[in-house]
């Protein structure tokens, strides 16, 4: 029924216990899983002629720092996954709008189900979807399992 | 990984399909399933002073009409569920908020998932998702997989 299931996640508690969900689906499925974590572009605050010859290095750094965190986040994930015997595919993408980055994902990895939770950490739980999570509901073609 | 699906449908065409994911998922998780309907209930138009002693015959009428017909969808999901070897309840209830029937009727009968269509007969599909699959996202307790 699905081959492989695409689940984002923001490491925020509700997110993994949602990745966790899907470790399972992928094991009841026989199906791949890719895990994915989107984080924001690097911004830089300059004035006009503002001379920063250490700006590339700052960025540098900052990406590196941002990837190994996100690293550790889709360590998790993917440690589970081989304990319980999942093919799992850890990706990380840089995007200022994160559902665009999961639909992307989602449709170059051939995946055919996104499992999500309904808020992230941005979540304000007043509301009744995390804003990223009604973005890839509205926005995707293939069926989305929504956590909360 | 599933016990028990709940797969709410109005008969649409999108609400069928999602219904017969519900049976591949609840093969797959060797779970049962309810397939349910929810029928508004009936309104009786009349004026002041107005005599209309066959007045329940036509409720009776409506209702017994209303429940053949949902019926008629319901039987078609548990025939689809019984060649699948999934056993399937069905459930027609009348009532005028169908998301509140919805989450009701997964409490009783402690079902722990929901599979739906993003929109049903009256969706609008310029609007992400369809009010009552919006509704039971909001109020569900247990995960909502949403097909589109």
């Amino acid at each position: 029924m699905f081959t492989h299931v695409l689940t984002p996640v923001d490491g925020s508690e509700l997110s993994m216990q949602a990745a966790r969900q899907a470790i399972e689906l992928a094991k009841v499925f026989s199906a791949k899983l890719s895990v994915l974590l989107v984080s924001p572009t690097y911004k830089q605050l300059t004035d006009e002629g503002f001379v920063a010859p250490l700006a590339g290095a700052a960025r540098q750094r900052w990406k590196a720092d941002v990837a190994e965190r996100a690293k550790k986040v889709l360590g998790v994930i993917e440690a589970e996954a081989a304990k319980a015997g999942v093919k799992c595919k850890a990706v990380h993408a840089f995007h200022d709008s994160p559902h665009e980055a999961i639909i992307d994902t989602a449709n170059k990895s051939g995946c055919d189900v996104v499992v999500i939770g309904s808020h992230g950490h941005g979540g304000m739980k007043q509301f009744i979807l995390g804003s990223e999570t009604s973005r890839v509901l509205s926005h995707s073609k293939i069926p989305v399992l929504v956590y909360r | 990984m599933f016990n028990h699906v709940l797969v709410p449908v109005d008969g649409s065409d999108l609400s069928m399909s999602a219904a017969r994911h519900g049976i591949e998922l609840a093969k797959l998780c060797g779970a049962k399933l309810t397939s349910m309907m929810v029928s508004p209930t009936y309104r009786r138009h009349f004026e002041e002073g107005f005599v209309a002693p066959t007045v329940h015959v036509i409720r009776e009428r409506w209702e017994e009409e209303v429940t053949g017909r949902a019926q008629a969808v319901l039987d078609k999901i548990c025939v689809e569920a019984g060649r699948a070897g999934v056993q399937c309840n069905s459930v027609h209830v009348f009532g005028d908020a169908p998301y509140q029937a919805i989450i009701d009727t997964a409490q009783n009968k402690a079902c722990d998932v929901v599979v739906m269509g993003s929109h049903g007969y009256g969706g609008m599909k310029q609007f992400i998702l369809g009010s009552e699959t919006a509704r039971v996202l909001s109020h569900s307790k247990i995960p909502v997989v949403v097909y589109r």
